[in-house]
């Protein structure tokens, strides 16, 4: 993985619901993690274990709905969390436990739906 | 328990036959019975049903009709929540999903030619199983205390008529008056549990009755977030209460619900309110259907299935897998994994390694939440810890409360995710 090259600033939209463990930072990743085609299958599976906490409704409570958002910034959200770039513990170590096609899976799924 | 161990042995081999491939029944959809409505059986049953699309027939069977959930049972305690917030009823599943609901409990299983009988008089057939039963209590383990005590002396570790009758009898507690809590030893359902209870019931009573006291009598030396509690307690219900651990003669507990009277260590206590919460085992319908060794259900961490039959997936607080800890959220997580494995298994659906997570938050105080958290695999031996973490002691005001809003958001979410 290359975090230098090509400086992105990333939207943080999932740091739009105020968490004082969230803090923001620049974070980038590399065009070839950005590419990685995500399994729509695989990703709603993994998507379960989300949606524990993330209402597959979408509702706001304490914790955002993440329906709908768009791939890239799912899958920055995700690798920032793996990297300890967003603070929350328990995103951390959901994020931690995620591989690159994982990462992208989940993100192709979470995309897909309202 | 019922199981005719001839006529086991005789099906198994066309059992393991029809595994081959994956099963399509000429009588029709391949069936699902699910025994206990709880965090492992609503969210199994809603994740079959949900996902198969209506190829395989989900049955649940619950004898109540309304669930309320432990998890935020002690949040009532502590007059944060009422009860009707933390009930829930099945009408979604049946009617949005298509579960057939029957309010009835499993009395009998017959693992050889897979039927689950009904107290009703009833019984169904089913091609794969799934018990979450939860917990059922020991016997004889707290020296004193039986069920026939649980009125005098509540468990409150079943939500419901339990939990209302401890908080009304720590309401009407006298003036500087003793509250008992008698701990479980290890392992049982939700390690923090007894100890967000104590911070509770503390919150309660510091505002209703400030003189009063608490005594913890634990048969364990440690318990789960001790740090994190025991910095709260000091903080916050500064002398009030007073845990007594395994190396102080906590486990030397004796009780007698007609005096009101608690024995540690061969002191005697006269108490106001007493919450026993005994040592705990497998829901009996485990011991049923033949598939306990020792307390618990052993399983493969793979689906959950059960390592006496693999027909009979067991999830949840009964399940023997591991490093999990029995909570609700590690229940629903197993659900996931075994509804994945059993549509694969009847309909051939694509079947993904297993993953599995859990956070357990607690609530020390007002808008002081603390939590602990681990994500799991698979392996051949036992469901295995990958990677873990817990809040700090010291923390801020602010993590605290965003850690309490966070678990609001997790009790919304993982209600919606067993209940539709
Ligand atoms: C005070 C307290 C606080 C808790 N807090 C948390 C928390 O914050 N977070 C968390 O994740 N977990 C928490 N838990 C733990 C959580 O409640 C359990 O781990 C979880 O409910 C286990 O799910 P289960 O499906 O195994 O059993 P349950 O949810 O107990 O469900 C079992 C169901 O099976 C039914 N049943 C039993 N036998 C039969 C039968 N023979 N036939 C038909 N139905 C039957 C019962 O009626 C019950 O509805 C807490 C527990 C307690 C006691």
């Amino acid at each position: 993985m290359c975090f230098r090259s090509n400086l992105i600033a990333s939207v943080f939209l999932f740091g739009t619901t105020l968490n004082a463990e969230q803090t923001i930072e620049k974070f980038t990743l590399s065009p070839s993690i950005l590419e990685i085609e995500g399994d729509l299958a695989y990703g709603e599976y993994l998507a379960s274990d989300c949606q524990t906490c993330h209402r597959a409704d979408n509702s706001n409570q304490g914790i955002p709905g993440i329906n709908g958002r768009e791939i890239k910034e799912i899958v920055y959200a995700l690798h920032e969390y793996k990297n300890k770039y967003r603070k929350n513990q328990v995103m951390q170590m959901m994020a931690g436990g995620l591989d690159d096609e994982e990462i992208a899976a989940l993100a192709s799924y979470f995309a897909s739906l309202q | 328990m019922s199981i005719n161990r001839r006529s086991f042995i005789q099906t198994a081999a066309a059992v393991t036959a029809s595994l081959a491939t994956p099963m399509v029944m000429a009588s029709g959809k391949p069936r699902v019975v699910v025994v206990g409505g709880g965090a492992g059986g609503a969210t199994v049953a809603r994740y079959i049903a949900k996902d198969s699309k209506g190829a395989i027939d989900v049955t649940l069977v619950e004898p109540s009709r309304t669930y309320y959930t432990c998890f935020f049972s002690n949040l009532y305690l502590g007059g944060f929540r009422d009860l009707g917030s933390i009930a829930h009823s099945y009408g979604n599943l049946a009617s949005e999903y298509g579960v057939n609901v029957v309010h009835d409990w499993a009395v009998d299983i017959d693992g050889g030619g897979k039927t689950v009988s009904l107290a009703g008089g009833g019984t169904l057939n089913y091609d794969r199983l799934v018990l979450s039963p939860g917990i059922d209590f020991v016997d004889g383990a707290v020296d004193g205390w039986d069920l026939n005590a649980q009125n005098k002396m509540p468990h409150a570790y079943k939500a419901g008529s339990q939990t209302e009758l401890l908080k009304a009898q720590l309401a009407s507690m006298p003036e500087g008056g003793v509250f008992a809590m008698v701990a479980p030893p290890n392992p049982y359902r939700c390690p923090p549990g007894p100890y967000e209870r104590i911070s509770m019931i503390a919150h309660m009573l510091k505002k209703s009755n400030p003189t009063a006291k608490i005594i913890v009598a634990d048969p364990k030396p440690k318990f789960s977030k001790m740090g994190l509690f025991q910095e709260g307690w000091a903080n916050h219900y500064d002398g009030m209460i007073d845990w007594i651990g395994s190396d102080f003669g906590g486990g030397n507990v004796s009780v007698n619900p007609e005096a009101m009277t608690v024995s540690i260590d061969g002191e005697e206590t006269k108490v106001d309110a007493c919450n026993v919460i005994p040592a705990m085992k497998a829901g009996r319908i485990c011991e049923m259907a033949g598939i306990t060794d020792g307390n618990w259900a052993p399983v493969s961490a793979h689906d959950m299935s059960s390592k006496v039959d693999s027909n009979i997936h067991v999830l949840g607080d009964a399940s023997a897998q591991g490093d999990m800890p029995k909570s609700g959220f590690s229940a629903n997580s197993q659900a996931k994994v075994a509804a994945m494995a059993i549509r694969g298994a009847l309909t051939g659906s694509k079947v993904f390694p297993a993953k599995f997570s859990n956070t357990c938050w607690s609530l020390v105080d007002t808008n002081n939440g603390v939590k602990v958290g681990a994500t799991y695999k698979a392996t051949d031996e036992k469901i295995a810890k990958v990677d873990g973490f817990i809040s700090k002691t010291g923390e801020t005001a602010d993590v605290r409360k965003a850690t309490y809003e966070e678990s609001v958001g997790w009790y919304a979410g993982i209600t919606a995710d067993m209940f539709g």
